[in-house]
Protein backbone atom coordinates (compact mmCIF):
# COMPACT_ATOMS: atom_id res chain seq x y z
CA UNK A 1 0.00 0.00 0.00
CA UNK A 2 1.20 3.51 -0.80
CA UNK A 3 2.30 5.70 2.11
CA UNK A 4 0.48 8.97 2.71
CA UNK A 5 2.57 12.05 1.92
CA UNK A 6 2.72 14.74 4.59
CA UNK A 7 3.57 18.19 3.33
CA UNK A 8 2.62 21.80 3.86
CA UNK A 9 -0.34 21.14 1.59
CA UNK A 10 -1.79 18.07 3.31
CA UNK A 11 -5.50 18.41 4.01
CA UNK A 12 -7.18 16.93 7.04
CA UNK A 13 -10.38 14.90 7.40
CA UNK A 14 -11.72 13.99 10.83
CA UNK A 15 -14.02 11.50 12.53
CA UNK A 16 -16.06 13.20 15.24
CA UNK A 17 -17.81 11.12 17.90
CA UNK A 18 -17.35 9.25 21.15
CA UNK A 19 -15.75 6.77 21.32
CA UNK A 20 -13.73 6.79 18.10
CA UNK A 21 -10.55 5.01 19.13
CA UNK A 22 -11.47 1.69 17.51
CA UNK A 23 -12.56 3.13 14.19
CA UNK A 24 -11.14 1.75 10.95
CA UNK A 25 -12.01 4.94 9.06
CA UNK A 26 -8.69 6.75 9.64
CA UNK A 27 -6.62 3.90 8.24
CA UNK A 28 -9.05 3.20 5.42
CA UNK A 29 -9.59 6.73 4.11
CA UNK A 30 -5.94 7.70 4.54
CA UNK A 31 -4.90 4.62 2.55
CA UNK A 32 -7.56 5.36 -0.05
CA UNK A 33 -6.33 8.89 -0.66
CA UNK A 34 -2.69 7.76 -0.69
CA UNK A 35 -3.64 5.15 -3.30
CA UNK A 36 -5.27 7.91 -5.36
CA UNK A 37 -2.12 10.01 -4.97
CA UNK A 38 -4.01 12.73 -3.11
CA UNK A 39 -2.54 14.73 -0.24
CA UNK A 40 -5.28 14.00 2.34
CA UNK A 41 -5.14 12.26 5.71
CA UNK A 42 -7.95 11.25 8.07
CA UNK A 43 -7.78 11.16 11.89
CA UNK A 44 -10.09 10.35 14.82
CA UNK A 45 -11.17 13.12 17.20
CA UNK A 46 -12.98 12.14 20.39
CA UNK A 47 -15.68 14.83 20.63
CA UNK A 48 -18.86 14.78 22.71
CA UNK A 49 -22.01 16.80 21.95
CA UNK A 50 -20.91 19.69 24.20
CA UNK A 51 -17.72 20.09 22.16
CA UNK A 52 -19.30 20.05 18.71
CA UNK A 53 -19.66 23.80 18.23
CA UNK A 54 -15.98 24.35 18.93
CA UNK A 55 -15.05 21.37 16.74
CA UNK A 56 -17.05 22.57 13.73
CA UNK A 57 -15.83 26.16 14.14
CA UNK A 58 -12.29 24.83 14.51
CA UNK A 59 -12.54 22.75 11.33
CA UNK A 60 -13.67 25.82 9.41
CA UNK A 61 -10.96 28.08 10.76
CA UNK A 62 -8.25 25.45 10.32
CA UNK A 63 -9.27 24.59 6.78
CA UNK A 64 -10.22 20.96 7.25
CA UNK A 65 -11.49 19.25 4.11
CA UNK A 66 -14.36 17.71 6.04
CA UNK A 67 -15.37 15.06 8.51
CA UNK A 68 -17.49 12.05 9.33
CA UNK A 69 -19.76 12.25 12.34
CA UNK A 70 -20.69 9.15 14.33
CA UNK A 71 -22.61 8.44 17.53
CA UNK A 72 -23.60 10.14 19.63
CA UNK A 73 -23.10 13.38 17.70
CA UNK A 74 -25.06 12.90 14.50
CA UNK A 75 -28.17 14.79 15.56
CA UNK A 76 -26.49 17.35 17.81
CA UNK A 77 -24.15 18.57 15.06
CA UNK A 78 -26.91 19.87 12.76
CA UNK A 79 -27.39 23.15 14.59
CA UNK A 80 -23.73 24.11 14.09
CA UNK A 81 -23.66 23.64 10.32
CA UNK A 82 -24.29 26.26 7.64
CA UNK A 83 -26.16 24.12 5.15
CA UNK A 84 -27.80 20.68 4.95
CA UNK A 85 -28.34 18.45 1.92
CA UNK A 86 -31.89 17.12 1.42
CA UNK A 87 -30.89 13.73 2.87
CA UNK A 88 -29.42 15.30 6.02
CA UNK A 89 -32.43 17.59 6.46
CA UNK A 90 -34.93 14.80 6.06
CA UNK A 91 -33.06 12.35 8.29
CA UNK A 92 -32.39 14.98 10.94
CA UNK A 93 -28.90 13.53 11.26
CA UNK A 94 -25.51 14.19 9.66
CA UNK A 95 -22.76 11.62 9.18
CA UNK A 96 -20.61 13.55 6.67
CA UNK A 97 -19.47 17.19 6.66
CA UNK A 98 -17.75 19.02 3.82
CA UNK A 99 -16.01 22.35 4.43
CA UNK A 100 -16.29 24.53 1.32
CA UNK A 101 -15.38 28.22 1.18
CA UNK A 102 -15.41 28.38 4.96
CA UNK A 103 -18.89 26.87 5.21
CA UNK A 104 -19.80 23.55 6.80
CA UNK A 105 -22.24 21.51 4.74
CA UNK A 106 -23.89 18.52 6.33
CA UNK A 107 -24.85 15.37 4.47
CA UNK A 108 -26.08 11.89 5.33
CA UNK A 109 -24.88 8.80 3.46
CA UNK A 110 -26.26 6.20 5.88
CA UNK A 111 -28.93 5.18 3.38
CA UNK A 112 -27.18 6.34 0.20
CA UNK A 113 -24.35 3.80 0.40
CA UNK A 114 -26.82 0.92 0.46
CA UNK A 115 -28.93 2.29 -2.38
CA UNK A 116 -25.88 3.15 -4.52
CA UNK A 117 -24.66 -0.42 -4.12
CA UNK A 118 -27.99 -1.76 -5.38
CA UNK A 119 -27.79 0.53 -8.41
CA UNK A 120 -24.20 -0.50 -9.19
CA UNK A 121 -25.44 -4.08 -9.23
CA UNK A 122 -27.95 -3.24 -11.92
CA UNK A 123 -30.98 -2.73 -9.68
CA UNK A 124 -33.36 0.06 -10.70
CA UNK A 125 -34.55 2.05 -7.70
CA UNK A 126 -36.50 4.84 -9.39
CA UNK A 127 -40.08 3.69 -9.81
CA UNK A 128 -39.44 0.49 -7.86
CA UNK A 129 -41.80 -1.06 -5.33
CA UNK A 130 -39.67 -1.95 -2.30
CA UNK A 131 -40.30 -4.20 0.70
CA UNK A 132 -38.03 -3.09 3.55
CA UNK A 133 -37.71 -5.12 6.73
CA UNK A 134 -36.68 -3.05 9.75
CA UNK A 135 -37.12 0.63 10.52
CA UNK A 136 -34.36 1.11 13.07
CA UNK A 137 -31.22 3.19 12.48
CA UNK A 138 -30.23 1.51 9.21
CA UNK A 139 -33.76 0.88 8.01
CA UNK A 140 -35.07 4.38 8.47
CA UNK A 141 -32.01 5.81 6.68
CA UNK A 142 -32.51 3.42 3.75
CA UNK A 143 -36.23 4.17 3.68
CA UNK A 144 -35.51 7.90 3.49
CA UNK A 145 -32.93 7.47 0.73
CA UNK A 146 -35.22 5.20 -1.32
CA UNK A 147 -37.94 7.83 -1.06
CA UNK A 148 -35.51 10.59 -2.10
CA UNK A 149 -34.43 8.41 -5.04
CA UNK A 150 -38.06 8.16 -6.14
CA UNK A 151 -39.05 4.59 -5.39
CA UNK A 152 -42.72 4.23 -6.36
CA UNK A 153 -43.84 2.57 -3.11
CA UNK A 154 -42.15 1.38 0.08
CA UNK A 155 -43.69 -1.21 2.43
CA UNK A 156 -41.75 -1.10 5.68
CA UNK A 157 -42.02 -3.85 8.29
CA UNK A 158 -41.17 -3.22 11.92
CA UNK A 159 -41.85 -4.82 15.30
CA UNK A 160 -45.04 -3.43 16.84
CA UNK A 161 -43.28 -2.21 19.97
CA UNK A 162 -43.67 0.84 22.18
CA UNK A 163 -42.02 2.96 19.52
CA UNK A 164 -44.65 2.04 16.90
CA UNK A 165 -46.51 5.36 17.04
CA UNK A 166 -43.29 7.35 16.85
CA UNK A 167 -42.21 5.18 13.91
CA UNK A 168 -45.57 5.82 12.21
CA UNK A 169 -44.98 9.55 12.61
CA UNK A 170 -41.52 9.28 11.10
CA UNK A 171 -42.79 7.25 8.14
CA UNK A 172 -45.59 9.75 7.54
CA UNK A 173 -43.17 12.66 7.65
CA UNK A 174 -40.80 11.13 5.08
CA UNK A 175 -43.71 10.13 2.83
CA UNK A 176 -45.14 13.61 2.96
CA UNK A 177 -41.85 15.40 2.32
CA UNK A 178 -40.88 13.19 -0.63
CA UNK A 179 -44.28 12.39 -2.11
CA UNK A 180 -43.46 8.67 -1.99
CA UNK A 181 -46.19 6.39 -0.58
CA UNK A 182 -44.75 4.57 2.44
CA UNK A 183 -46.72 2.15 4.57
CA UNK A 184 -45.72 0.67 7.92
CA UNK A 185 -46.59 -2.97 8.62
CA UNK A 186 -46.32 -5.31 11.59
CA UNK A 187 -43.22 -7.48 11.30
CA UNK A 188 -45.12 -10.38 12.85
CA UNK A 189 -47.55 -10.61 9.94
CA UNK A 190 -45.71 -12.97 7.62
CA UNK A 191 -48.64 -13.31 5.20
CA UNK A 192 -48.62 -9.55 4.77
CA UNK A 193 -44.85 -9.63 4.25
CA UNK A 194 -45.20 -12.31 1.59
CA UNK A 195 -47.91 -10.35 -0.23
CA UNK A 196 -45.72 -7.23 -0.26
CA UNK A 197 -42.62 -9.15 -1.34
CA UNK A 198 -44.47 -10.75 -4.24
CA UNK A 199 -45.60 -7.31 -5.43
CA UNK A 200 -42.07 -5.84 -5.08
CA UNK A 201 -38.97 -5.69 -7.26
CA UNK A 202 -36.64 -5.06 -4.31
CA UNK A 203 -36.54 -6.82 -0.90
CA UNK A 204 -34.23 -5.47 1.82
CA UNK A 205 -33.30 -6.75 5.28
CA UNK A 206 -32.31 -3.89 7.56
CA UNK A 207 -32.49 -5.85 10.81
CA UNK A 208 -29.67 -7.72 12.59
CA UNK A 209 -31.35 -11.05 11.76
CA UNK A 210 -28.81 -13.30 10.09
CA UNK A 211 -25.83 -11.60 11.74
CA UNK A 212 -23.16 -13.80 13.32
CA UNK A 213 -23.36 -15.75 15.55
CA UNK A 214 -27.04 -16.34 14.73
CA UNK A 215 -26.42 -17.09 11.06
CA UNK A 216 -29.45 -19.38 10.73
CA UNK A 217 -31.79 -16.43 11.05
CA UNK A 218 -33.58 -15.03 8.03
CA UNK A 219 -36.46 -12.56 7.83
CA UNK A 220 -37.73 -14.00 4.53
CA UNK A 221 -39.09 -17.39 3.55
CA UNK A 222 -38.17 -18.91 0.20
CA UNK A 223 -41.60 -18.36 -1.28
CA UNK A 224 -41.13 -14.59 -0.91
CA UNK A 225 -38.09 -14.58 -3.20
CA UNK A 226 -39.79 -14.62 -6.59
CA UNK A 227 -38.29 -14.19 -10.04
CA UNK A 228 -37.47 -10.58 -10.81
CA UNK A 229 -36.83 -9.70 -7.16
CA UNK A 230 -33.52 -8.09 -6.22
CA UNK A 231 -32.44 -8.78 -2.64
CA UNK A 232 -30.33 -6.60 -0.33
CA UNK A 233 -29.01 -7.20 3.18
CA UNK A 234 -27.41 -4.65 5.52
CA UNK A 235 -25.65 -7.43 7.45
CA UNK A 236 -21.98 -7.82 6.42
CA UNK A 237 -20.93 -10.45 8.91
CA UNK A 238 -21.09 -13.09 7.56
CA UNK A 239 -20.35 -11.81 4.06
CA UNK A 240 -23.16 -13.98 2.75
CA UNK A 241 -26.13 -14.22 5.08
CA UNK A 242 -28.75 -16.93 4.81
CA UNK A 243 -30.96 -14.43 2.97
CA UNK A 244 -28.27 -13.64 0.39
CA UNK A 245 -27.47 -17.33 -0.09
CA UNK A 246 -31.16 -18.14 -0.61
CA UNK A 247 -31.50 -15.34 -3.16
CA UNK A 248 -28.38 -16.38 -5.07
CA UNK A 249 -29.52 -20.00 -5.14
CA UNK A 250 -32.61 -18.79 -6.99
CA UNK A 251 -30.52 -16.82 -9.47
CA UNK A 252 -31.63 -13.44 -8.11
CA UNK A 253 -29.45 -10.32 -7.83
CA UNK A 254 -28.26 -10.31 -4.21
CA UNK A 255 -26.29 -7.51 -2.50
CA UNK A 256 -24.77 -8.03 0.95
CA UNK A 257 -23.83 -5.45 3.55
CA UNK A 258 -20.18 -5.13 2.58
CA UNK A 259 -21.11 -3.34 -0.63
CA UNK A 260 -23.10 -0.85 1.44
CA UNK A 261 -20.06 -0.10 3.63
CA UNK A 262 -17.74 0.36 0.66
CA UNK A 263 -20.14 2.62 -1.21
CA UNK A 264 -20.77 4.68 1.91
CA UNK A 265 -17.05 5.33 2.21
CA UNK A 266 -16.82 6.11 -1.52
CA UNK A 267 -19.70 8.58 -1.32
CA UNK A 268 -17.92 10.33 1.55
CA UNK A 269 -14.76 10.84 -0.49
CA UNK A 270 -16.82 12.05 -3.42
CA UNK A 271 -18.64 14.54 -1.18
CA UNK A 272 -15.42 15.87 0.35
CA UNK A 273 -13.46 16.53 -2.84
CA UNK A 274 -14.89 14.61 -5.75
CA UNK A 275 -12.41 11.76 -5.26
CA UNK A 276 -13.27 8.45 -6.90
CA UNK A 277 -12.39 5.81 -4.31
CA UNK A 278 -11.04 2.47 -5.60
CA UNK A 279 -13.50 0.18 -3.80
CA UNK A 280 -11.75 -3.01 -4.91
CA UNK A 281 -8.49 -1.77 -3.37
CA UNK A 282 -10.27 -0.92 -0.12
CA UNK A 283 -12.12 -4.23 -0.04
CA UNK A 284 -8.88 -6.20 -0.53
CA UNK A 285 -6.91 -4.28 2.08
CA UNK A 286 -9.51 -3.65 4.78
CA UNK A 287 -12.30 -6.16 4.47
CA UNK A 288 -10.59 -9.49 3.89
CA UNK B 1 -29.04 16.67 50.83
CA UNK B 2 -27.88 19.14 48.18
CA UNK B 3 -27.59 22.15 50.49
CA UNK B 4 -25.43 20.16 52.91
CA UNK B 5 -23.23 18.78 50.13
CA UNK B 6 -22.61 22.10 48.43
CA UNK B 7 -22.12 23.98 51.69
CA UNK B 8 -19.52 21.41 52.79
CA UNK B 9 -17.78 21.60 49.42
CA UNK B 10 -17.68 25.42 49.32
CA UNK B 11 -16.21 25.40 52.81
CA UNK B 12 -13.50 22.94 51.78
CA UNK B 13 -12.73 25.01 48.68
CA UNK B 14 -12.70 28.27 50.59
CA UNK B 15 -15.37 29.51 48.22
CA UNK B 16 -17.36 32.53 49.40
CA UNK B 17 -20.72 31.12 48.37
CA UNK B 18 -23.96 29.91 49.92
CA UNK B 19 -26.44 27.29 48.73
CA UNK B 20 -30.00 27.63 49.99
CA UNK B 21 -33.24 25.73 49.24
CA UNK B 22 -36.34 27.48 47.88
CA UNK B 23 -39.78 25.86 47.82
CA UNK B 24 -41.05 26.87 44.40
CA UNK B 25 -44.26 25.68 42.76
CA UNK B 26 -44.91 25.49 39.02
CA UNK B 27 -46.93 28.72 39.10
CA UNK B 28 -44.01 30.67 40.57
CA UNK B 29 -41.37 29.25 38.29
CA UNK B 30 -41.39 31.91 35.59
CA UNK B 31 -41.05 34.82 38.00
CA UNK B 32 -38.32 33.10 40.01
CA UNK B 33 -36.27 32.45 36.86
CA UNK B 34 -36.66 36.10 35.87
CA UNK B 35 -35.85 37.29 39.38
CA UNK B 36 -32.69 35.18 39.67
CA UNK B 37 -31.34 36.91 36.55
CA UNK B 38 -31.33 40.24 38.35
CA UNK B 39 -30.23 39.37 41.89
CA UNK B 40 -26.62 38.35 41.21
CA UNK B 41 -27.34 34.66 41.75
CA UNK B 42 -24.63 32.50 40.15
CA UNK B 43 -26.94 29.63 39.45
CA UNK B 44 -29.40 27.18 40.92
CA UNK B 45 -30.61 23.60 40.90
CA UNK B 46 -34.10 22.62 39.82
CA UNK B 47 -35.94 19.65 41.28
CA UNK B 48 -39.06 17.71 40.41
CA UNK B 49 -41.62 18.74 39.24
CA UNK B 50 -39.96 21.85 37.88
CA UNK B 51 -37.23 20.10 35.87
CA UNK B 52 -39.42 19.70 32.79
CA UNK B 53 -41.18 23.05 33.03
CA UNK B 54 -38.25 25.36 33.60
CA UNK B 55 -36.63 24.97 30.15
CA UNK B 56 -39.14 27.25 28.43
CA UNK B 57 -38.18 30.19 30.68
CA UNK B 58 -34.44 29.95 30.05
CA UNK B 59 -32.38 31.75 27.41
CA UNK B 60 -30.29 28.79 26.30
CA UNK B 61 -30.08 25.02 26.81
CA UNK B 62 -27.09 22.71 26.64
CA UNK B 63 -27.35 19.98 23.97
CA UNK B 64 -28.23 17.34 26.57
CA UNK B 65 -30.85 19.52 28.30
CA UNK B 66 -32.40 20.30 24.93
CA UNK B 67 -32.70 16.64 23.99
CA UNK B 68 -34.20 15.42 27.25
CA UNK B 69 -36.30 18.49 27.94
CA UNK B 70 -35.22 18.27 31.57
CA UNK B 71 -33.07 20.90 33.29
CA UNK B 72 -31.71 20.36 36.80
CA UNK B 73 -28.94 22.96 36.79
CA UNK B 74 -29.04 26.59 35.65
CA UNK B 75 -26.15 29.00 35.31
CA UNK B 76 -26.84 32.74 35.37
CA UNK B 77 -24.30 34.87 33.54
CA UNK B 78 -24.54 38.39 32.08
CA UNK B 79 -28.28 38.45 32.61
CA UNK B 80 -28.81 35.16 30.77
CA UNK B 81 -29.95 31.80 32.14
CA UNK B 82 -28.42 28.69 30.60
CA UNK B 83 -29.94 25.30 31.43
CA UNK B 84 -27.98 22.07 31.84
CA UNK B 85 -28.73 18.52 32.86
CA UNK B 86 -26.16 17.05 35.22
CA UNK B 87 -28.25 14.12 36.53
CA UNK B 88 -27.27 11.72 33.76
CA UNK B 89 -23.69 12.96 33.32
CA UNK B 90 -23.24 12.79 37.10
CA UNK B 91 -24.29 9.15 37.12
CA UNK B 92 -21.84 8.36 34.33
CA UNK B 93 -18.97 10.34 35.81
CA UNK B 94 -19.39 8.36 39.03
CA UNK B 95 -19.18 5.09 37.10
CA UNK B 96 -15.97 6.28 35.45
CA UNK B 97 -14.54 7.35 38.80
CA UNK B 98 -15.12 3.78 39.94
CA UNK B 99 -13.23 2.45 36.93
CA UNK B 100 -16.17 1.56 34.67
CA UNK B 101 -16.35 3.05 31.15
CA UNK B 102 -19.84 2.58 29.64
CA UNK B 103 -18.67 2.85 26.00
CA UNK B 104 -19.33 -0.33 24.04
CA UNK B 105 -20.81 -2.01 27.12
CA UNK B 106 -24.11 -3.90 27.42
CA UNK B 107 -26.46 -2.33 29.95
CA UNK B 108 -29.76 -3.35 31.55
CA UNK B 109 -31.85 -0.64 33.22
CA UNK B 110 -34.65 -1.35 35.69
CA UNK B 111 -37.42 1.21 35.92
CA UNK B 112 -37.81 4.60 34.29
CA UNK B 113 -39.21 7.00 36.92
CA UNK B 114 -37.18 10.02 38.00
CA UNK B 115 -33.70 9.19 36.80
CA UNK B 116 -34.65 6.77 34.01
CA UNK B 117 -34.51 9.16 31.06
CA UNK B 118 -31.47 11.00 32.36
CA UNK B 119 -29.52 7.77 32.80
CA UNK B 120 -30.71 6.39 29.45
CA UNK B 121 -29.54 9.53 27.67
CA UNK B 122 -26.24 9.75 29.47
CA UNK B 123 -25.43 6.11 28.69
CA UNK B 124 -26.55 6.55 25.07
CA UNK B 125 -24.22 9.54 24.78
CA UNK B 126 -21.36 7.29 25.82
CA UNK B 127 -22.31 5.02 22.91
CA UNK B 128 -23.12 1.92 24.90
CA UNK B 129 -23.30 -1.28 22.86
CA UNK B 130 -26.90 -1.86 23.92
CA UNK B 131 -29.34 -0.65 26.53
CA UNK B 132 -32.26 -2.88 27.55
CA UNK B 133 -34.81 -0.94 29.59
CA UNK B 134 -37.38 -2.84 31.65
CA UNK B 135 -40.52 -1.02 32.79
CA UNK B 136 -44.01 -1.83 34.01
CA UNK B 137 -46.48 -2.51 31.20
CA UNK B 138 -43.75 -1.48 28.75
CA UNK B 139 -44.79 2.10 29.38
CA UNK B 140 -42.71 5.24 29.34
CA UNK B 141 -43.80 8.86 28.93
CA UNK B 142 -44.38 10.10 25.40
CA UNK B 143 -41.82 12.86 25.77
CA UNK B 144 -39.26 10.20 26.65
CA UNK B 145 -40.29 8.11 23.63
CA UNK B 146 -39.41 10.95 21.25
CA UNK B 147 -36.03 11.44 22.85
CA UNK B 148 -35.26 7.72 22.78
CA UNK B 149 -36.45 7.36 19.16
CA UNK B 150 -34.01 10.06 18.12
CA UNK B 151 -31.19 8.21 19.83
CA UNK B 152 -32.26 4.93 18.24
CA UNK B 153 -33.07 5.96 14.69
CA UNK B 154 -30.82 8.93 14.06
CA UNK B 155 -27.82 8.21 16.27
CA UNK B 156 -28.12 4.46 15.69
CA UNK B 157 -27.88 3.55 19.38
CA UNK B 158 -29.37 0.18 20.33
CA UNK B 159 -32.08 0.83 22.94
CA UNK B 160 -34.75 -1.79 23.57
CA UNK B 161 -37.83 -1.48 25.72
CA UNK B 162 -39.19 -4.48 27.64
CA UNK B 163 -41.86 -5.33 30.17
CA UNK B 164 -41.07 -6.54 33.69
CA UNK B 165 -43.57 -9.32 33.03
CA UNK B 166 -40.96 -10.90 30.73
CA UNK B 167 -38.98 -12.12 33.72
CA UNK B 168 -37.02 -14.69 31.71
CA UNK B 169 -36.00 -12.03 29.23
CA UNK B 170 -34.97 -9.80 32.14
CA UNK B 171 -32.75 -12.56 33.50
CA UNK B 172 -31.25 -13.21 30.05
CA UNK B 173 -30.45 -9.53 29.57
CA UNK B 174 -28.83 -9.24 33.00
CA UNK B 175 -26.85 -12.43 32.47
CA UNK B 176 -25.28 -10.97 29.32
CA UNK B 177 -24.86 -7.40 30.68
CA UNK B 178 -21.78 -5.55 31.86
CA UNK B 179 -23.84 -3.06 33.89
CA UNK B 180 -27.16 -3.32 35.73
CA UNK B 181 -28.76 -0.01 36.70
CA UNK B 182 -31.52 0.14 39.28
CA UNK B 183 -33.91 3.07 38.91
CA UNK B 184 -36.77 1.44 40.83
CA UNK B 185 -38.24 2.61 44.10
CA UNK B 186 -37.47 0.42 47.08
CA UNK B 187 -39.99 -2.29 47.90
CA UNK B 188 -40.62 -3.30 44.29
CA UNK B 189 -41.54 -6.98 44.09
CA UNK B 190 -39.48 -7.53 40.96
CA UNK B 191 -36.40 -6.58 42.97
CA UNK B 192 -37.16 -9.28 45.52
CA UNK B 193 -37.26 -11.91 42.77
CA UNK B 194 -34.05 -10.63 41.21
CA UNK B 195 -32.22 -10.60 44.52
CA UNK B 196 -33.18 -14.23 45.05
CA UNK B 197 -31.98 -15.16 41.55
CA UNK B 198 -28.89 -12.95 41.64
CA UNK B 199 -26.34 -15.69 42.32
CA UNK B 200 -27.50 -17.43 39.15
CA UNK B 201 -27.74 -14.46 36.81
CA UNK B 202 -25.18 -11.91 38.01
CA UNK B 203 -21.96 -12.67 36.18
CA UNK B 204 -18.56 -12.11 37.80
CA UNK B 205 -17.84 -8.98 35.80
CA UNK B 206 -21.21 -7.34 36.35
CA UNK B 207 -21.37 -3.87 37.87
CA UNK B 208 -24.58 -2.96 39.71
CA UNK B 209 -25.52 0.69 40.20
CA UNK B 210 -28.31 2.58 41.94
CA UNK B 211 -29.51 5.55 39.92
CA UNK B 212 -31.90 7.29 42.32
CA UNK B 213 -30.33 9.86 44.65
CA UNK B 214 -31.08 8.29 48.03
CA UNK B 215 -28.93 7.99 51.08
CA UNK B 216 -29.52 4.26 51.49
CA UNK B 217 -28.24 1.74 49.01
CA UNK B 218 -30.82 -0.61 47.55
CA UNK B 219 -31.03 -4.26 48.53
CA UNK B 220 -30.06 -5.10 44.97
CA UNK B 221 -26.77 -3.25 45.29
CA UNK B 222 -26.31 -4.73 48.76
CA UNK B 223 -26.73 -8.21 47.26
CA UNK B 224 -24.18 -7.39 44.56
CA UNK B 225 -21.73 -6.13 47.18
CA UNK B 226 -22.10 -9.38 49.09
CA UNK B 227 -21.29 -11.26 45.91
CA UNK B 228 -18.08 -9.22 45.62
CA UNK B 229 -19.23 -7.33 42.52
CA UNK B 230 -18.45 -3.71 41.64
CA UNK B 231 -21.23 -1.36 42.75
CA UNK B 232 -22.18 2.32 42.62
CA UNK B 233 -24.57 4.06 45.02
CA UNK B 234 -27.17 6.78 44.59
CA UNK B 235 -25.44 9.13 47.01
CA UNK B 236 -22.20 8.87 45.00
CA UNK B 237 -24.19 9.74 41.88
CA UNK B 238 -25.74 12.72 43.64
CA UNK B 239 -22.32 13.97 44.73
CA UNK B 240 -20.91 13.51 41.21
CA UNK B 241 -23.88 15.46 39.85
CA UNK B 242 -23.25 18.21 42.42
CA UNK B 243 -19.59 18.34 41.38
CA UNK B 244 -20.60 18.91 37.76
CA UNK B 245 -22.89 21.74 38.86
CA UNK B 246 -20.08 23.43 40.79
CA UNK B 247 -17.87 23.13 37.70
CA UNK B 248 -20.57 24.84 35.65
CA UNK B 249 -21.27 27.59 38.20
CA UNK B 250 -17.79 28.38 39.51
CA UNK B 251 -15.35 26.48 37.29
CA UNK B 252 -14.12 24.67 40.43
CA UNK B 253 -13.23 21.03 41.04
CA UNK B 254 -15.20 19.74 44.00
CA UNK B 255 -13.00 17.74 46.42
CA UNK B 256 -15.06 14.63 45.70
CA UNK B 257 -13.18 12.27 47.99
CA UNK B 258 -13.69 14.62 50.94
CA UNK B 259 -17.35 14.98 50.19
CA UNK B 260 -17.79 11.24 49.72
CA UNK B 261 -16.05 10.62 53.02
CA UNK B 262 -18.35 13.05 54.77
CA UNK B 263 -21.59 11.85 53.14
CA UNK B 264 -21.02 8.13 52.86
CA UNK B 265 -19.77 7.11 49.46
CA UNK B 266 -17.04 4.71 48.38
CA UNK B 267 -13.64 6.21 47.62
CA UNK B 268 -11.78 5.36 44.44
CA UNK B 269 -12.16 2.01 42.75
CA UNK B 270 -13.94 -0.68 44.70
CA UNK B 271 -12.37 -4.11 44.30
Amino acid sequence: MEQPTISGHTKLLGLLGHPVDHSMSPAMHTASYAHLGEDVIYLSFDVEPEGLKAAVDGMKVMGFLGANVTMPCKTFVLQYLDELTPAAELMGAVNTISIRDGKAIGHNTDGAGFVKNLQLNGVTVEGAHVTLIGCGGAGSAIMTQLALDKASKIDVFNAKDQFWDATLDRVAKVAEKTGTPIELHDLADKDDMKACALASTIFINATPVGMAPNTDGCVATEDMLHEGLAVGDTVYNPRETKLIKMAKAKGLTACGGLGMLLQQAALGEEFWNGAKMDTKFIEENFYN
Amino acid sequence: MSPAIHTYSYDKLGLNAVYAPFDVGLDQLESIVEGFKHWGVVGYNVGIPNKFEVAQYLDELSPVAELSGAVNCVKVENGRSVGYNTDGPGFVSNLKRLGFDPSRKRVTLLGFDEMGLAVTMALALESVESLDVFVRNAFIEESAVDCIQRLRLQEGICINLHDFADYEELCDCIASSDLLVNSLRPGSSVLDELIADAPAIFSDGLMVADAVHTREISELVEQAKQMGLKTASGIESLIAQAALCEKIWFGVEMPIDSVLNRFGGVLGSNK
